[in-house]
């Protein structure tokens, strides 16, 4: 699936700003988050028993970003946490054992950056999550190079003894942004 | 010398003397010192300001008053060390101040335009600042100087209701934001004068 925003463009057009002395500016937003409403996965085989879904899907934040390339911006991009919800908010997602989240490796001219993961989760033996599970983001990483592209395309991967029927996940990605601009 | 050769140095021997004078002209009279008056000026990043100024001592006085954007209200104290109650006299002075939240108002106009994403995000912003400036008290101390400083101000605006203004530009009703926050830094210049009552 594929949604395109520009909810960053924003927040960093504001380094941008024309007509200012400053030596320097830095816009900083600590929580930005994006809801990818019904993303349905197949059921599960009969008899039950563990499986494995794989679903990419791209978080397009414009083209506005590729005009920060040159301009001497430096950009900080990490994920703060996914968060899974059952769509019909009655699903209890205990069946879900492991998420795995990837960032999809991104050509340049450079030659690229490799794949990343992001988030796992594990459930906890005997541990019942509800109706939403989050996955808190390693942010370790900046994944400013992931986003140059264009886009943030991510690989979802699950794993469990999936109901019998389709069941759809509302998905709420959380970045923090920030951007600084010297002027000397 | 010739005549062009003069009117270059001109300007450095009128400093010179001032700061002469200054250095050398005292009041005469500390009992007498003005203490209580009135200040307003007009910089950036403060726009406009009043208030009272206190004078403390010959060498410092506190600065309190209210100061606007031209679009917005806020607050600002200050405090200025100087050589003494000279008629010309360097000074330093350290200003805290905050504008509340209100419309985008002309130096951030000035900054972002009208229209487009800054613009948009700017509609609604509130700001503190600190700025460090040095300058000069020009005028007889005990009842009237113009001042003017020059420095540097450290800013923190947050533009408030980034969410709504997000959804709107970006025509998506699924995005959530906290309110960015802008940290900057740029030269300051303010220009005013006080007048002392008391």
């Amino acid at each position: 699936m594929t949604r395109s925003t520009t909810p960053f463009a924003l927040l960093l057009a504001l380094v941008l700003l024309p007509g200012c002395g400053f030596f320097f500016v830095e816009a900083a937003d600590s929580r930005v988050c994006k809801t990818v409403f019904n993303a349905v996965f197949a059921p599960g085989i009969q008899p039950p028993q563990s499986a494995t879904q794989t679903q990419p899907f791209d978080y397009n934040f414009g083209a506005e970003l590729l005009q920060l390339h040159g301009k001497g911006v430096e950009t900080d991009v990490r994920i703060l946490g996914i968060t899974f919800t059952s769509h019909d908010q009655a699903t209890n997602l205990a069946f879900i054992d492991t998420v795995q989240i990837e960032l999809s490796a991104v050509s340049t001219a450079d030659g690229g950056v490799p794949g990343l993961q992001v988030l796992r989760y594990q459930k906890v033996a005997g541990a019942d999550p509800g109706v939403s599970v989050t996955l808190k983001g390693d942010q370790d990483h900046d994944i400013t190079a992931y986003l140059k592209a264009g886009a943030l395309h991510l690989t979802t991967t699950v794993s469990g003894v999936f109901p019998p029927q389709p069941w759809a996940l509302d998905m709420t990605t959380c970045l923090a942004v920030k951007a600084h601009y010297d002027y000397l | 010398m010739r005549y062009a050769d003069v009117r270059m140095l001109l300007p450095s021997r009128a400093l010179a003397t001032l700061l002469l004078l200054g250095a050398t002209t005292a009041v005469a009279e500390p009992d007498g010192l003005t203490h209580l008056g009135a200040h307003l000026d007009v910089g950036i990043p403060e726009g406009a300001a009043a208030g009272l100024t206190v004078r403390l001592l010959p060498q410092l006085r506190g600065e309190v008053g209210l100061g606007t954007d031209f679009a917005k209200f806020g607050i600002r104290v200050a405090a200025v060390a100087s050589t003494g109650a000279h008629f010309v006299a360097p000074t330093l002075s350290v200003a805290y101040g905050h504008l509340f939240i209100g419309s985008t108002g002309l130096l951030v106009q000035q900054a972002v335009g009208t229209r487009g994403y800054a613009a948009e995000t700017f509609k609604s912003v509130s700001y503190n600042y600190v700025s460090g400036q040095v300058g000069l008290d020009i005028g007889p101390p005990q009842r009237f100087q113009f001042f003017i400083r020059a420095g540097l101000s450290y800013v923190v605006a947050v533009a408030h209701d980034y969410q709504r203004v997000l959804r709107e530009v970006t025509r998506d009703p699924t995005l959530e934001a906290a309110d960015p926050v802008l940290r900057l830094t740029l030269p300051t210049l303010s220009v005013g004068a006080t007048v002392y009552f008391f």
